[in-house]
């Protein structure tokens, strides 16, 4: 379970971040309390994967700073209580594991070095995949699986390690619609009963802005950040997908 | 045909045989699912020319080789960290470069048809008590690595970001991965040869990928194809009179066929 403290979950300050030269997010400045389910949403190249993964100590940005409970997140101690799931490209569809032996795994990080798993920590990698609707594939190959049961093995993964704050990029970018739905109902599900704080990526803007509390719209700036039913009143949204991201950019 | 180990040089070839058959797709199965493969190749071409420099300096040819690798291993690494260029164009440069250093030394020691002709093909029948030793030692470090960062290779080899979202030190892990590559390499180059440890490392993970259910499964399985390989490869050289690391290798492929076909049938 979340242990509360006072610090927001994250918090970034006035953080910029480019590749190379190029800047992809300028002086964002968020926070993100403990039990909280933002969205994030904004334009292609707008910078929406970049400041998740500045968010996780993934990048180092190149100016201002980003806490994880109140620390910095690159030498925080709690980066164990990050659970990730990423977009759907992002493990490789062939790797040779069984979904159990995948979804044990997210708990290496808080299980510590030279620890070898136990039945605690098989057990609750079970109840991962009970709780994420697909304990009957535990003992199949990951390959076996469809792009959607292989989504929901990856958020039973970051179940298993008991996370206190869950980050998503794109999670339906592998399924299918209806898929999209129940998916975005257990999410929420989730949020409610485990109290997990919860950030979401997405440039589905209508499935985001009936899911999360709140909002951030980012196209290299944060345009707007605040409930969501404020949001979709403004009416900001649709101007921040009307305009193009102000510069282009690839990912490395 | 248990007469042929009554031989003490059998004996020796035997055990460093089948530490290496247990050790090197133990490792391998870590580097093919992380698409390093190619890893082995490019290790093997530099411990080849570090084989050629520690008989250039007086150095034992082992040593030479271990310290080469050991370093490429590094800087492989800090290159692939800085994502400067992609992973195989990387390791097709340190192979070529190598293997260029190699043959140039080689020249300049005259030593082409000395010694370092065993270094390239291999021959497990002049296994001498002080390689077994080298073997053994490196084999129990490379395994005790394994062992003790098994969950975490595993985390880090099934998905590298999400590992390091967690905090776990990435860039340390997968130098460990490799450096136990390059000591595998160095110390069993006597045994399958240079040019042939990469496929020993490969071909029977590639193997077990086929038939097993889980990554432990494949472990397992890939470390019996190989034993298997190293012992029907040895017996069939002697027997035979062909050439010890050719022979274990192409029983490996005997074994990824195999398991090719059973995979299409299954």
């Amino acid at each position: 379970m979340p242990v509360k403290t006072d610090q927001p979950c994250i918090e970034l300050r006035g953080v910029s971040f480019g590749y190379g030269p190029i800047p992809v997010v300028e002086n964002i400045s968020l926070k993100v309390e403990e039990g909280e389910y933002l969205g994030i949403i904004g334009p292609n190249g707008g910078g929406k994967t970049t400041i998740l993964k500045l968010m996780m100590g993934l990048l180092e940005p190149s100016a201002g700073e980003v806490l994880l409970f109140g620390e910095p997140v690159r030498r925080s101690k709690r980066r164990s209580a990050i659970g990730y799931v990423q977009q759907r490209h992002a493990m490789d569809p062939l790797f040779p594991a069984s979904v159990e032996e995948v979804v044990v795994s997210g708990r290496t990080a808080m299980r510590g070095l030279f620890r070898g798993f136990t039945k605690h920590d098989l057990d609750v990698a079970v109840k991962a995949l009970d709780t994420a609707g697909v304990g009957h594939l535990r003992r199949r190959k990951i390959s076996s699986l469809s792009g959607g049961e292989r989504q929901r093995v990856l958020i039973a993964r970051a179940l298993a390690g008991e996370p206190e704050i869950l980050f998503l990029d794109e999670p339906t970018s592998a399924v299918d619609a209806p898929s999209q739905e129940a998916f975005y109902a257990f999410i929420s599900d989730l949020h409610r009963k485990a109290k997990l704080s919860i950030i979401m990526v997405s440039h589905d803007i209508d499935a985001v802005s009936h899911q999360v509390q709140s909002v951030a719209c980012l196209n290299r700036h944060v345009t707007c950040h605040g409930p969501t039913e404020q949001i979709l009143r403004s009416g900001k949204l649709k101007a921040v997908f009307q305009e193009p991201p102000e510069i282009r950019h690839q990912h490395p | 045909m248990t007469g042929i180990f009554a031989y003490e040089f059998m004996q020796r070839a035997l055990a460093a045989g089948l530490i290496v058959g247990v050790v090197a797709p133990t490792i391998g199965l870590f580097l093919t699912v992380r698409r390093y493969s190619m890893i082995s190749d490019t290790l093997s071409h530099v411990a080849l020319a570090g084989v050629a420099l520690g008989l250039l300096v007086g150095v034992h040819p082992a040593v030479g080789a271990l310290f080469a690798t050991l370093g490429a291993a590094l800087v492989i690494e800090r290159i692939r960290q800085s994502g400067s260029y992609s992973g195989d164009s990387l390791l097709a440069l340190i192979l070529n470069g190598s293997l260029a250093l190699a043959v140039v030394v080689m020249g300049i020691t005259k030593s082409f048809n000395a010694g370092v002709l065993g270094y390239l093909f291999g021959n497990i029948v002049t296994v001498s008590p002080a390689d077994l030793a080298l073997i053994a030692i490196s084999g129990a470090v490379a395994l005790a690595a394994v062992i003790l960062l098994y969950k975490e290779l595993f985390y880090v080899s099934s998905d590298e970001e999400v590992a390091a979202a967690q905090g776990l030190n990435v860039g340390l892990l997968n130098f460990v991965l490799v450096a136990t590559a390059a000591l595998v390499i160095s110390a069993s180059m006597r045994v399958v040869g240079v040019l042939l440890i990469g496929a020993l490392m490969v071909i029977p993970v590639l193997a077990a990928m086929n038939v097993a259910r889980s990554f432990l499964g494949a472990l397992a399985v890939a470390v019996v194809f190989s034993v298997l390989s190293v012992l029907i490869g040895l017996v069939g050289s002697f027997e035979l009179n062909l050439a010890s690391g050719g022979t274990i290798v192409l029983v490996s492929m005997v074994f990824f066929a195999s398991s090719f076909a059973f995979k299409r049938t299954g």
